[in-house]
């Protein structure tokens, strides 16, 4: 009798425990929250995005690969990658013009990086390129640069920057920038990272900041935040573009000064009216997890739709922002191989031809309206035994030869 | 001594590894929970049908604890003046459109048509056990949701989960359509009847084990014949707009589509995707108002971002989508809202502002008059009212089905109708 009422015990004490792990998984009982703050701790951190992968055997065939003089659209190439904190001005047969670099550790004195944000100090996430001849470039949540064209520093600015830099035809910058808050009025127990666009003065001086998050709630789009997922990192938006009114006749919401934003963790793009701090305008449906949307001449808009077809492919979408028209796309066919699950970049030439950069393959390509390839660069940045990881390409433009700083400083 | 920390260490090593596994069975759906839960689903009482609400109070009449609870969101509540009781209360005979008014509600499965002063001038009874003998087993709810009429006297209803009924004046069954049917029917230039229906389907990639509800627009003939079924999940995900499969919520009830239209046409010229013959949907658990192509079997257009859980979507002479939208102002209000589908500039709404009391968690919806006045339903409150485009109510019914203690519950009202003064039948039938 003894045996058997120790074994119901037994029992007993298993279904009732069984049943406490249950709740605490379906109700978040404690210590749902204790394990699941511990499991996000010992959980490796992200790895700094700078390297990856590369396509198998590319690695010998890196730098220009093709080059359709006839095809390709001449000019000098702009980029950064994530072997280090260089921006280079290269030639179309891909000899080096021109670089400029900066030293975070001297900048930021007494910078001290952990977790996530170890390595965010060895690369340029992006970097444009300025009139004098000097750059603006992003250290990765941790600041903006502005450096001359013998890469001295003209300023810093010590913020939570990251992804786009537009600059603005006087020297105006803006630039997304992020900050960690509580957010008890979304039902948030853990902080999340509101995103905010950021207006800059040519000097680094800040002129205004608008929250991205307030902005939708204050807006008729205010449902889109439903959408929001379960992280910290609410929206993670990756470009901006301030428009100039040439296509403010179409719509009241392309007026000049209002801001093109894309939000990869909503799938939305949306326009911003900076002195409203509103969303007047937002697109959702065909793609997912996008970079890089820009306003084209023609009112479309172009974007890197990084995982749009639902399978491994990536496509560069030119899309009409009424009727929802997809009128060019590249990528995700047969011969137009192209894959980049984080970054990527698109941009339209003034002559028709399309730059798009695979980013993660650290490979750029510059595409024909039917989609031949008229000009292919694989970044030489390799690392590993074999050389079998390519450098993050994050952004390659295509920039005209005359520009005056190339000629100040040959 | 040592035996004795041996035993502690060992029950409590067990308490942790069945409390582990208590855990991933949640979280991973470990043997046996899909057993459990369908035992589980078999022994649970059935979920309450939902076809009685309760009322807004009458001014200065105390409410109960549990109604404010309920009705604490409602920000216009101070604002709102009921009839007396129920039935209709006319604001001005010059600006309201006339016709009749044929509606149905949660009390019965009846169509009713009553003129404009409430009185009603003909009912269609469905005898749903003798119709729909399935019901027996049935173990969910079967309210007459809807009701199209024509202008002989006939009609075709639907009475969710059990099918399509169509009666003659008199309610003698004609024909009958059994599916599982549910929320909305129209009817394409046609003659056609196109109709939402679900199915249960077990997929690798969704619902974690547990069958989601496949969503279908189903075609049938006027007489009552299956056509052709159409999947709504396979016709989104083979297309352009496949990235919102994303948006699918955990809930196995995926789309919750409850919105059914047939195109046609005007919109053509403009954009294809608005040709005649093509279906608009509101998917309601994606927030997501879609065009589906039927020949090509995929959604052709999608837009959502200002609404929130809509329902009844159509598409206007104007060019314009009309919607009801039940959660998106995000501030407990409900909206109907006019947009245009290119720009999505808000034409006009009604709902949420001062003296435009609109809330509906569930149903709702609307029908823009030939004046130009808006006739909405907010469902929930059994209420209907018509406004004129600058907003002025012009018109407004409630639900006279009333039940419970101090007739606090009102039946729901599915849906209101404003039918043409003009109905043929009416005068063969003798109802004055």
């Amino acid at each position: 009798v003894r045996r058997v009422g120790r074994a119901l015990a037994l029992c007993a004490g298993v279904a009732a425990f069984a049943t406490w792990g249950f709740k605490i998984h379906r109700d978040h009982l404690f210590p749902y929250r204790l394990l699941h703050r511990a499991y996000d701790r010992l959980a490796p951190a992200e790895l700094p995005h700078r390297f990856h992968p590369g396509r198998p055997g590319e690695g010998e065939k890196a730098g220009v690969r093709t080059y359709d003089r006839a095809l390709a659209e001449d000019g000098l190439n702009f980029w950064t990658s994530g072997n280090a904190s260089i921006a280079v001005l290269m030639d179309m047969d891909g000899t080096p013009r021109k670089t400029w670099t900066a030293d975070a550790s001297k900048i930021f004195p007494g910078l001290v990086l952990s977790g996530d944000d170890v390595g965010r100090d060895q690369y340029f996430h992006c970097a444009r390129l300025m009139e004098d001849g000097g750059i603006v470039a992003i250290f990765d949540q941790i600041g903006l640069v502005r450096l001359d064209a013998a890469s001295r520093l003209v300023w810093a600015y010590r913020r939570k920057v990251h992804h786009d830099i537009f600059v603005a035809p006087g020297g105006g910058l803006w630039v997304l920038s992020r900050e960690k808050r509580a957010a008890p009025e979304l039902s948030r127990n853990d902080p999340i990272w509101e995103d905010f666009v950021e207006e800059l003065t040519p000097e680094g001086r800040p002129v205004r900041k608008v929250s991205l998050l307030e902005a939708f709630r204050r807006s008729s789009y205010a449902p889109l935040l439903f959408q929001m997922p379960p992280r910290a990192d609410v929206f993670r938006t990756d470009s901006l573009q301030v428009l100039d009114g040439s296509l403010a006749a179409r719509s009241p919401y392309f007026r000049r000064g209002n801001i093109l934003v894309s939000i990869r963790a909503l799938d939305v793009l949306a326009i911003l009216d900076p002195d409203a701090g509103k969303i007047v305008w937002a697109l959702s449906g065909q793609w997912r997890g996008q970079h890089a949307a820009r306003f084209l001449a023609s009112g479309r808009i172009l974007l890197f739709d990084n995982l749009g077809t639902m399978r491994e492919a990536s496509r560069a979408l030119e899309v009409d922002p009424f009727t929802q028209q997809i009128l060019w796309s590249f990528g995700g066919r047969p011969g137009e191989g192209l894959l980049s699950e984080a970054s990527g970049f698109v941009e339209r030439l003034s002559g028709g031809n399309t730059i798009v950069v695979e980013s993660n393959f650290g490979r750029a390509l510059e595409v024909t309206p039917d989609g031949r390839v008229a000009w292919e660069f694989v970044n030489p940045n390799r690392a590993g035994k074999k050389g079998e990881l390519v450098a993050t390409l994050y952004q390659l433009e295509r920039v005209p030869r005359n520009l005056p700083g190339e000629n100040l400083h040959p | 001594m040592a035996r004795k920390i041996g035993c502690a260490l060992g029950a409590l090593v067990l308490a942790a590894a069945s409390a582990a596994y208590g855990f991933f069975l949640h979280k991973d759906r470990f043997f046996p929970y899909h057993q459990a839960r369908r035992i589980y689903m078999k022994a649970a009482p059935p979920t309450p049908v939902p076809h009685w609400q309760l009322a807004r109070p009458e001014p200065g009449a105390a409410l109960s604890v549990e109604a404010i609870g309920k009705l604490s969101n409602l920000p216009y509540l101070s604002g709102y003046r009921p009839g007396a009781g129920g039935g209709v209360r006319m604001e001005d005979r010059s600006l309201v459109q006339d016709g009749w008014n044929l509606y149905e509600s949660g009390h019965a499965p009846v169509v009713t048509l009553m003129d404009m002063s409430g009185k009603e001038v003909w009912t269609w009874k469905v005898d749903v056990k003798k119709t729909f003998p399935e019901i027996a087993s049935s173990r969910t709810n079967h309210e007459l949701r809807l009701a199209h009429v024509y202008p002989d006297g006939s009609l075709v209803a639907m009475i969710s989960h059990l099918g399509l009924v169509r009666l003659d004046a008199a309610s003698r069954v004609i024909w009958e359509y059994h599916g599982y049917v549910h929320h909305d029917f129209c009817l394409a230039p046609s003659g056609a009847i196109w109709v939402i229906e679900k199915r249960e389907r077990l997929l690798a990639d969704l619902g974690r084990g547990e069958p989601i509800w496949e969503d279908f627009a189903v075609e049938i003939s006027p007489e009552g014949r299956f056509l052709r079924r159409i999947s709504l999940l396979e016709a989104l995900r083979g297309s352009s707009y496949a990235p919102m499969m994303t948006r699918v919520p955990i809930d196995l009830d995926i789309f919750h589509t409850n919105s059914i239209s047939v195109l046609d046409g005007s919109l053509a010229s403009r954009l294809p995707v608005f040709r005649e013959g093509n279906i608009l949907l509101s998917l309601h658990h994606l927030d997501l108002l879609a065009i589906l192509d039927p020949d090509q079997s995929r959604i052709v257009w999608g837009l959502s971002g200002q609404w929130h859980a809509q329902h009844a979507a159509s598409l206007l002479p104007t060019g314009h989508l009309l919607l009801f939208d039940n959660f998106g102002s995000m501030r407990g209000a409900s909206r109907v809202l006019e947009v245009d589908p290119f720009t999505q500039e808000i034409a006009w709404s009604w709902g949420g502002r001062p003296g435009q009391e609109l809330y509906t968690e569930a149903s709702g919806g609307q029908q823009r008059l030939e004046n130009g006045n808006t006739l909405i339903c907010e469902s929930n409150f059994g209420r209907a009212v018509e406004v004129t485009p600058d907003g002025r109510v012009v018109w407004e019914f409630i639900n006279p089905n009333r039940a419970g203690e101090k007739n606090a519950l009102i039946a729901t009202l599915y849906k209101i109708e404003r039918l043409p003064k003009d109905l043929p039948f009416l005068a063969r039938v003798g109802a004055k």
